[in-house]
């Protein structure tokens, strides 16, 4: 009977105490912090009202505030059309942006240089929030913070559960509900120390975090760089590209592992980074047989609502029809591969046209094809390009391989170097 | 000697021949006439035209008609009283146009049997007939089992088929009563063979074209390429048709023609400017053909590396907005 009851209060005790520290520490966070976290109001200058929402903290010594890019992404891209708004103390301010990282997702704001500037300097922004120099363990409690909806701000209890498993750009995963307008508010572990950022939500309580340290390179960068003149658009140009290629290389020097895909051989996922799927259907009816697999980077680089970037894709497509006539298998194939698209979208004023290069194409590997390469520049980023391939075998009067692949901002170099090694890893049995 | 009258129409057409072998001829509404009219705009007693037996003469004599006499040469004018009418010359009286002769008056020789004369007996024999219907038939057959070699799917055929027949059942009865309008011949036979040619050979053109486009590398130049043959085959066609109904001249002919091909290319026109436009899906050539239809030579891979250098030197860049 004591065994019983001693148990029980054991039980009792273990299931309370959680949330007696929980009550301590989201309270403790919030009242420490609840004057450095700020929502951030994009404002179209014309009309008047506001654009796009979303959070910021206070970093530094007290003087910038960090946020993502994609909260400020159309005062970078349209300054003249755009200002950026917070309220700090009851009172409006204008700020802007200072610096960023767009493949991160990050931007440090600054208060806006109005024509006297000992206005700018006044400005009392709260305490600065302390970034988190040791490793944060998967499990631990972390706090985000931020406005969701407008609705006021919010702290939201989740757990840190690492980065997210083969991605090429480091993301956190946070199992807490992120929501629209906390983008930009920071996530904080139990001593208040800022963990990740809030950026984006995969829904039911999966959020994602940008690294601490991505943010912690960009304030060391400012500090250390005297000449912080340099476009920010160039500057993206420069981030785009700098990701882009290393991605690039990074498919490039590892092993290209061939697997069977009908009776061709085509390489299969190449790094860790790239998640693949793959499909088959073999109808007895109408005697066809397809087998279709493919990969990508499952990321993309937001530059704005209607532009994205940095994607990479891969694809092949088998088809073997041993009943039909040849004419009919290819006119299926023209079919087939009459609709294929670039895998980011863009627009008018983001990229140019696609010009192709059409081609019969005898390759090395003793395969003919008839192959397509396309590629449009970037309008803002001269230096990067979009491309575009498919190759489609025909050599063939019972089969077809078709291999395919977008890249999505990388530079002429890159891209030719890719599409060299692309080309040949395809072959007949 | 006599005097010979033709009533023609405004476009020229013989209405009523009449030889009359008087010296002198009336022309009018009423009955005691020797040529009488039913033009509301002739008087009953209009005009006469009076034979010179000995000069061969013929001078024409307004009755003091209401609406008077019209000449056209050597300028249109109006006859006071009497004027001399030349063998061969027109006059209109009201509504009318009577043209006038001598006996002597020399008509032009013979034409020549036309060859396509050959033509219209033999298409519209119904041996020719079934056929040009049968050869569609297997056409559209032989292109709906490549589009789907599932033999479950041909049923879908049927409807296809039905509204070609139909069509070419069409355009021949519009044809042929347009001719029996115009020449008093009908010919639905040759009309209804030759929108069968005509179909038959878009139904070949369907299987051909993948070949021509993928084997010349056309790209872009398809859709001009069709626009050319599907014009080209109404304007033969129509051309054919209207020549065997009609007696179109031929400038009006080819500009009546024209019409339909010209709103293909009026269309394609605008299609190919929205083409300017911003694209989504990159260009890319999308025809593929079977190995034994596949003449193009091929490049090695560097020759195509080395080619693709110069798409990335895209021109059309500028910064707008």
């Amino acid at each position: 009977m004591l065994n019983y009851f001693l148990s029980a209060c054991i039980l009792f005790f273990l299931a309370v105490l959680p949330l007696a520290v929980f009550g301590q520490s989201a309270d403790r966070v919030y009242s420490l912090h609840r004057d450095s976290v700020f929502q951030i109001r994009i404002v179209e200058i014309n009309s008047g009202s506001q654009a796009m929402l979303g959070s910021g903290f206070v970093v530094n010594d007290g003087n910038l505030i960090a946020t993502n890019y994609h909260v400020v992404s159309s005062k970078v891209l349209s300054p003249e059309k755009y200002r950026i708004e917070i309220e700090i103390a009851g009172k409006q301010h204008e700020f802007e942006v200072l610096d960023l990282d767009v493949v991160a997702d990050l931007a440090l704001l600054k208060p806006a240089q109005i024509n006297d500037d000992s206005d700018s300097e006044s400005i009392e922004m709260g305490l600065a929030f302390q970034l988190a120099k040791s490793d944060t363990k998967k499990g631990e409690k972390v706090y985000s913070l931020g406005n969701p909806h407008d609705i006021g701000m919010t702290v939201v209890e989740g757990n840190y559960n690492g980065y997210v498993e083969d991605r090429f750009l480091p993301q956190i995963h946070f199992s807490g509900a992120i929501n629209s307008g906390m983008s930009g508010g920071p996530a904080v572990n139990a001593a208040a120390e800022v963990v990740g950022i809030n950026v984006a939500t995969g829904g039911n309580q999966i959020g994602f975090l940008v690294p601490v340290q991505k943010l912690q390179e960009l304030i060391s960068r400012n500090l250390n760089e005297s000449d912080n003149e340099v476009d920010l658009i160039v500057r993206m140009g420069k981030q785009i590209e700098d990701t882009t290629t290393k991605m690039v290389e990074s498919l490039l020097q590892a092993d290209w592992p061939k697997q069977t895909i009908g009776n061709a051989n085509a390489p299969a996922k190449i790094v860790d980074w790239v998640e693949c799927w793959g499909n088959s259907k073999k109808e007895n009816k109408s005697k066809i047989q397809e087998i279709s697999r493919g990969c990508n980077n499952g990321s993309r680089v937001y530059i704005d609502s209607g532009f994205n970037t940095g994607h990479i894709e891969y694809e092949y497509y088998y088809v073997i029809t041993p009943d039909w006539p040849a004419a009919s298998l290819y006119r299926y194939m023209t079919n087939q591969t009459s609709h294929a698209l670039p895998g980011n979208s863009a627009r008018k004023k983001d990229v140019s046209n696609y010009k192709c290069l059409n081609k019969q194409v005898a390759l090395t590997s003793r395969i003919n094809q008839r192959i397509n390469f396309c590629t449009r520049r970037y309008k803002r980023f001269e230096q990067l390009y979009d491309v575009f391939f498919i190759g489609v075998s025909n050599d063939r009067e019972d089969q077809v391989l078709m291999q395919h692949f977008t890249l999505a901002g990388v530079t002429e170099e890159i891209s030719l170097a890719f599409l060299k090694k692309f080309m040949e890893q395809v072959s007949w049995q | 000697m006599a005097i010979i009258l033709q009533v023609v129409n405004r476009s020229g057409q013989v209405l009523h021949t009449a030889r009359y072998s008087k010296t002198r001829i009336k022309i009018g509404r009423g009955f005691d006439n020797d040529l009488i009219l039913s033009d509301p705009y002739v008087d009953p007693q209009h005009i006469a035209l009076e034979l010179d037996p000995v000069t061969q003469e013929i001078n024409c004599v307004d009755c003091g008609s209401e609406n008077g006499v019209w000449i056209n040469r050597p300028k249109r004018h109006k006859v006071a009283g009497v004027e001399k009418v030349l063998s061969g010359q027109a006059i209109n009286i009201g509504k009318t146009t009577i043209r006038v002769f001598t006996t002597n008056h020399i008509v032009v020789p013979a034409a020549l049997l036309s060859a396509w004369e050959m033509f219209y007996s033999q298409v519209s024999r119904p041996a020719v007939t079934f056929l040009l219907v049968f050869l569609l038939f297997t056409l559209i057959f032989v292109n709906g089992y490549l589009d789907n070699p599932a033999m479950s799917q041909l049923h879908k055929l049927v409807p296809e088929i039905l509204f070609l027949y139909l069509a070419a059942i069409c355009y021949g009865g519009v044809w042929a009563l347009i001719g029996r309008t115009f020449k008093h011949d009908g010919r639905f036979a040759v009309h209804f063979a030759v929108a069968l040619i005509a179909i038959i050979a878009l139904q070949s053109y369907r299987i051909a074209s993948p070949i021509i486009a993928f084997n010349l590398g056309l790209v872009s130049g398809i859709p001009w390429l069709e626009t050319a043959v599907y014009g080209g085959l109404v304007f033969a066609v129509v051309y054919f048709s209207s020549t065997l109904a009609t007696y179109m001249r031929r400038a009006v002919k080819i500009s009546f023609c024209m019409a339909l091909p010209a709103v293909f290319v009026i269309l394609r026109f605008i299609a190919s400017i929205d083409s300017n436009e911003f694209q989504r899906q990159p260009p890319y050539e999308k025809i593929l053909v079977s190995p034994a239809w596949n003449f193009r030579s091929g490049i090695e891979s560097d020759e195509f590396l080395d080619q693709a250098r110069l798409i990335y030197q895209n021109d059309e860049v500028e910064q707008d907005e």
